[in-house]
């Protein structure tokens, strides 16, 4: 793991930087900024920056009804850019300072990338290890290439699983939910159990990759009880209630046709667990805990 | 019956898994979470989802299969995923309605 105070623009930024020309008019900026999902375009002339336009000069231009005006007329012309070598650390202090939402990186006065706060807030979940195990949760991390045998003397305890998810990955979703289903099948828990902890781990896992932009799921087995905890980094619920009411979702109009954004993920946990909590603070994270219990006797 | 057997009868082509599993009923949704909340165990699942998020569920919650509809094909990435978790994967030109139409027919209810 590369040590934080050397982590640097270059390791962040977006390199496929999408750009506008000065003389293209605003209402060109305002759909290339809508069909690319993006929020800033710094300005080309040929080679050199020249300014940079964002969402806030296309509200203007609306509310003046000046979309048919020049890029040139509106744009930013004092760019604060970034070098690519500098250290994220002097570059979250230039995103409090300032206040705006991405950089341009020039090396050599060329532009060769982009770096936005989502950029640094999206890839960190995987260089941090975020510790959410909480306090009085008796369990050993369990290493993955530990011998399975060995299981026996930590059940009692309680052993303890850490996925890292990262938020918009579809290709590795489902591995929480499979790998505890896996494990769960090989200590031979009740059938029904795997079942109803192998959608709900799903689902809290879906809900990470499609509504965040990452976090980490603790799953803790022990003879008892199986229970899940799912933490992520943002953006937050601003209304939980709402969130809970099935068929209610804020999946984006390409996550629905995947076939996700049903809004049947958090009733589908709640109906499947013995206990549920949700908890969110808007621009923190979200947090679901919920627990199974492993009746005596069972198997 | 298996899906293999299944398969032959509607002509329908295995690209995954061995097509072992008894197939006890069906559900026809593109909605993943509705499937993982209606879903059973040995069900065959009918869609045009062709994503490798499908076999997460059909594993997870212990489907007979999927058979992907309307002339749909899978990419690799879900091709391979299928091979590994060990979900059976078919493809049928047929529209959904229609198969499951034919499914019916067959005894599939």
């Amino acid at each position: 793991m590369v040590p934080r105070e050397k982590l640097k623009v270059k390791d962040f930024m977006t390199r496929d930087v999408i750009t506008i020309s000065p003389d293209q008019t605003i209402d060109d900026a305002k759909e290339l900024m809508k069909n690319k999902g993006i929020a800033g375009l710094p300005v080309i002339n040929g080679e050199q920056l020249v300014g940079i336009i964002t969402i806030s000069d296309i509200i203007t231009a609306l509310e003046k009804d000046k979309l048919k005006a020049k890029v040139l007329e509106v744009m930013t012309k004092q760019v604060i850019v970034l070098n690519s070598d500098e250290t994220i650390k002097e570059t979250l202090s230039r995103f409090r300072k300032y206040k705006i939402g991405r950089f341009p990186v020039l090396d050599n006065e060329k532009i060769v990338g982009i770096i936005s706060i989502g950029d640094i807030v999206h890839k960190l979940a995987n260089y941090m290890a975020i510790d959410q195990v909480e306090e009085g949760s008796k369990g050993d991390f369990w290493d993955t290439n530990e011998a399975w045998e060995d299981y026996d003397n930590f059940l009692e305890k309680g052993i303890v699983t850490k996925y890292e998810i990262m938020g918009g990955d579809f290709t590795k979703a489902g591995e929480a939910a499979s790998g505890t289903k896996q494990f769960l099948q090989h200590i031979k828990i009740n059938k029904e159990i795997i079942r109803r902890c192998a959608i709900a781990t799903f689902e809290v896992e879906m809900n990470i990759v499609i509504h965040s932009n990452g976090g980490n799921i603790l799953v803790l087995i022990k003879d008892t009880e199986i229970k899940v905890i799912a933490q992520d980094i943002g953006p937050g619920i601003p209304d939980i209630a709402r969130a809970m009411v099935e068929g209610f979702s804020t999946a984006g109009d390409e996550i629905r046709a995947l076939g996700f954004g049903a809004g049947m993920g958090l009733p589908n946990i709640k109906k499947n667990v013995d206990e549920f909590s949700i908890d969110s603070t808007v621009e923190e994270g979200t947090r679901v805990e919920f627990t199974i219990f492993i009746p005596k006797g069972l198997d | 019956m298996t899906i293999r057997e299944l398969a032959e009868k509607l002509n329908l082509k295995l690209v995954a898994g061995n097509g072992e599993k008894e197939v006890e009923g069906g559900i026809a949704s593109d909605l993943l979470s509705y499937v993982m909340g209606k879903g059973k165990e040995d069900q065959i699942w009918l869609t045009i989802q062709i994503h490798e998020n499908i076999i997460a569920v059909a594993s997870l919650l212990g489907l007979a299969g999927i058979i992907i509809a309307d002339g749909k094909i899978p990419g690799e990435g879900t091709v391979k995923s299928a091979e590994k978790h060990n979900v059976t994967l078919c493809l049928a030109k047929e529209k959904v309605f229609e198969l499951s139409g034919k499914l019916y027919e067959i005894g599939v209810k």
